[in-house]
């Protein structure tokens, strides 16, 4: 999936992400667990 | 005639009992409240807050999570699924976005030969958590998370399990990390790189450190 700014959720609150959190997110992306097929 | 309370049995006199034995009766059920409470103080695991995980979020924070209360927490997460291809997911504390060192062992059962494989990071932005979450209908999954010292200004150090439901592929997915700062974290994020969540609950829970 391309990496465009998605939701984020902070407690109850759901909300676009900043470019802060967008970083931050692709940061997350780049070290989700390794799925073997 | 005395008569007991409906949910633990305390004693309790009725409307009918001799106003004389007042105070023997006051002091019967001070001793069942006593006793009660005692026991009701050796729970280990308290639950401390939920958080139900809304859809087409990338990733949800947990605030007011950690707190001096306790030292180690377990964190249960039920019922998640995603909204596209299968996805790993991750786990982060506060706003540390570097840092976090793990490994995970991923023990496969669904070829009859088995299949066993580790993944080691180090110095990412997040612990990998192994929880695979799937393209929403049948596909939901869970997984929990030990951690200990989130709070103290310590190294935090977790330890994880997480659900492969993938009939084409299933496993069982474990590993440890830890995250390299002598920071104090209060809240923790929970993400997925590279899909979005459609629902699912969390639950924190800490272990109780003192009676």
């Amino acid at each position: 999936m391309s990496l465009e700014k998605l939701l984020i959720q902070i407690d109850d609150e759901i909300r676009e992400m900043t470019d802060e959190e967008f970083a931050r997110y692709q940061e997350m992306a780049a070290n989700s667990a390794v799925i073997s097929e | 005639m005395a008569t007991v309370t409906p949910n633990y049995s305390w004693p309790v006199p009725t409307s009918t009992d001799y106003v004389k034995d007042g105070a023997t009766a006051i002091e019967s059920l001070g001793d069942a409240i006593d006793a009660t409470s005692a026991g009701a103080n050796l729970a280990g695991l308290v639950l401390i807050k939920t958080q139900t995980i809304g859809s087409g979020v990338s990733s949800v924070t947990v605030t007011n999570a950690f707190s001096s209360t306790y030292d180690a927490y377990r964190i249960v997460f039920s019922g998640v699924n995603g909204n596209s291809a299968a996805a790993g997911c991750t786990f982060a504390l506060g706003s540390a976005t570097t840092g976090y060192y793990a490994t995970q062992t991923e023990a496969s059962g669904y070829s009859s030969s088995g299949n066993v494989t580790f993944t080691s990071t180090a110095n990412t932005a997040s612990i990998p958590f192994p929880l695979i979450i799937g393209n929403g209908s049948g596909m939901w999954t869970g997984g929990h998370i030990e951690v200990q010292n989130p709070f103290g200004a310590v190294l935090t150090t977790v330890e994880f399990v997480g659900s492969d439901p993938r009939t084409s592929g299933h496993g069982l997915r474990t590993g440890s990390g830890f995250q390299n700062s002598l920071t104090s974290f209060s809240s923790f994020v929970f993400g997925t790189g590279s899909s979005t969540f459609a629902g699912g609950l969390i639950a924190v829970y800490g272990y109780r450190k003192a009676i």
